[in-house]
């Protein structure tokens, strides 16, 4: 069963009487595992797919599941839990919470989850040593680069071991060296640890590295190909 | 909470200046009423009084003249002083006989009730003895002593050792004058009362208006008055002989009773005006804090926070900072009303004002425990209702509208 299959999903964005559809119609199945990126133009719709996947978002109409569970019709707390337990977000600013250290930033999750104290401490050092930011764990996001913030996030989002993990244009606030570096760490998770990674992006080089490129156009897949 | 000082700094701040308002406002009236109370019981209305039933004793309004009458005595008065004497909750009693009637010098002449007093047992119930300005107390052997109040002899151009008249009717409605040597001068925090009140002795007053051995009045001051006032009464009352009646100071001077509930009724008023503008503060200062935070929280609710979780992180927060905002305003309002209770408020300007109330230019705050309780209560109140909102607000962002938040 894939892990996720969106069914004929919609999403029109309406105000002052203008309506603007911004996917219209998109029928998708990702397998776990995957390495996969949604690209297109901006406009195009990705950034909305991903966030309906990721069940921050509601589609205009159609329906999203996550391992055979309907997503979209879940309440606010439903939904909650399932990003909690189930997803890991890295957004394109970053978006660590920026009274909370590093460290804290990436034990959050693991606190909502309700992991002892210790152990949540334990994992989130761990973690930041995996992503090349150990003795940083003491940094407020203002402290950090884009890069080291990004990293954060990465460490945040793979700590609870999620089952898919949403990336939606991790590299474009970062210069091509330092986005390398985090494609790299990205592909060595989903290799050594099977982490299914869905990207959305208009960078080529995450489009080289991911192993399926769905392109969307004005709100439709244009093509879907496994490399 | 304390990564933003600021923002924490606005919610503490409110919340500790409006308790701080708040128990300065409430203890400044409270002492002031206390002030007025102590001033009229100690003054000359004591705790409890007995008359004869028929004798008017209730006062109409401020008014304690108005209706004072020779006809109604306490019928057997050494029966009465006896059940009086003899009962431990009553502190101490001084008899009265009083009149009304012109006091006048060689120019001037005025209104006044002239109380007969046996001075030592007057002492010990009222403070006029210690409130002499110029001369001397009663003296109990001199039958031509009499005791003005300063504003009285002001008017009257008398001082100490100045002869005065005074003219009434004695029992058998004839007129009755009799010249006194003034001995003191009083002078109490009410202007009231010292230009209406004059004192002799008790013999001499009986002599002129031809009532030996009676009175009219009998003023007593009860131990623990506060809480045992009423149980005392009853007592007292069911050991009278039908014609005998014991009241109560407040049915004395129902004005006062009723002024003094007034000033509570306002006194709550500005306390629920103070913890309005207060509940605005918060309210205002913790949607501020939401709304500084909707990225923030946003990015919470994307990593899975429920809606519950952030309402409840929001109200907390506010509790939190409440809290802490109730200590430093008990702490400040505690402190200011310690010193203002040892210190006093002078209100020199506006003792015109304060002396008809009976109150004295200086108010001393007093404070009551409750005050503390009813304020920290009050506030954690204010504190939860006020964030209600602004945490609602919270918990019902869209995480995908929240994060793309400038």
């Amino acid at each position: 069963m894939a892990i996720i299959e969106v069914n004929k999903v919609t999403k029109i964005y309406g105000g002052d009487g203008v309506e603007t559809p911004a996917l219209r119609g998109i029928d998708l199945k990702i397998e776990r595992g995957e390495f996969t990126a949604i690209a297109g133009p901006s406009g195009s719709g990705k950034t909305t797919l991903l966030n309906i996947i990721g069940a921050l978002d509601a589609p205009t109409s159609g329906d999203v599941t996550l391992d055979g569970s309907d997503i979209t019709h879940m309440s606010a707390a439903e939904q909650s839990d399932l990003r909690l337990h189930n997803l890991g977000f890295i957004f394109q600013a970053y978006n660590l919470i920026p009274v909370l250290t590093a460290v804290e930033n990436v034990e959050f999750v693991m606190l909502l989850q309700k992991v002892p104290k210790d152990e949540r401490r334990k994992k989130a050092l761990a973690i930041l040593e995996e992503v090349g930011l150990g003795g940083m764990e003491n940094k407020r996001p203002n402290e950090m680069s884009g890069g080291q913030q990004q990293r954060v996030a990465v460490a945040r989002a793979i700590v609870s071991g999620p089952k898919l993990i949403l990336a939606d244009e991790p590299t474009a606030n970062l210069d091509s060296a330092t986005g390398h570096g985090l494609l790299e760490m990205m592909h060595k998770l989903n290799a050594d640890k099977g982490v299914t990674f869905l990207f959305s992006t208009h960078d080529t080089m995450v489009m080289d590295h991911s192993r399926r490129l769905i392109q969307l156009q004005d709100g439709l897949i244009k093509s879907d190909e496994n490399k | 909470m304390w990564r933003n000082p600021r923002r924490s700094g606005v919610v503490i701040g409110a919340m500790a200046v409006g308790l701080w308002g708040m128990l300065f406002s409430m203890s400044f009236g409270n002492g002031m009423m206390n002030q007025l109370l102590d001033n009229m019981i100690k003054g000359f209305l004591g705790h409890m009084q007995i008359h004869n039933r028929k004798f008017p004793a209730r006062a109409e309004g401020m008014n304690l003249g108005a209706r004072i009458t020779l006809e109604y005595t306490i019928p057997d008065p050494e029966r009465v002083q006896k059940i009086i004497s003899s009962d431990p909750s009553v502190k101490a009693w001084a008899p009265r006989l009083k009149v009304m009637g012109l006091i006048t010098n060689a120019e001037k002449a005025r209104g006044v009730i002239l109380t007969g007093v046996n001075p030592a047992q007057e002492a010990k119930v009222t403070y006029i003895s210690k409130s002499i300005v110029a001369g001397q107390y009663l003296r109990p052997d001199h039958p031509r002593d009499i005791l003005i109040g300063k504003w009285l002899a002001d008017k009257l151009r008398v001082d100490v050792g100045s002869k005065v008249v005074f003219m009434t009717q004695n029992i058998n409605k004839q007129k009755a004058v009799n010249a006194f040597n003034v001995v003191g001068v009083y002078k109490t925090s009410s202007n009231d009362f010292d230009s209406g009140l004059v004192y002799t002795n008790l013999g001499a007053l009986q002599d002129m208006v031809g009532m030996n051995g009676e009175i009219t009045e009998i003023v007593m001051l009860i131990t623990n008055y506060e809480e045992r006032l009423d149980a005392v009464q009853r007592n007292l009352q069911s050991k009278m002989s039908p014609d005998v009646e014991v009241i109560r100071w407040m049915e004395v001077i129902p004005a006062i009773y009723r002024m003094l509930g007034l000033v509570d009724v306002f006194t709550f008023i500005t306390f629920v005006m103070v913890f309005i503008a207060m509940a605005f503060g918060i309210a205002n200062a913790v949607l501020m804090a939401v709304f500084e935070r909707i990225r923030e929280l946003g990015i919470m609710k994307a990593l899975g926070t429920k809606p519950s979780e952030v309402f409840i992180t929001v109200v907390i927060e506010s509790l939190s900072l409440s809290m802490v905002g109730i200590l430093v305003g008990t702490a400040l309002g505690c402190g200011t009303v310690l010193y203002f209770s040892r210190y006093g408020i002078n209100f020199a300007k506006f003792s015109t004002l304060l002396d008809v109330m009976a109150v004295g230019s200086v108010v001393y705050l007093k404070m009551k425990p409750i005050y503390i309780l009813w304020g920290a209560l009050t506030a954690l109140l204010t504190a939860l209702f006020s964030s209600l909102w602004p945490a609602m607000r919270a918990a019902r962002l869209l995480p995908v509208d929240a994060i793309r938040h400038v």
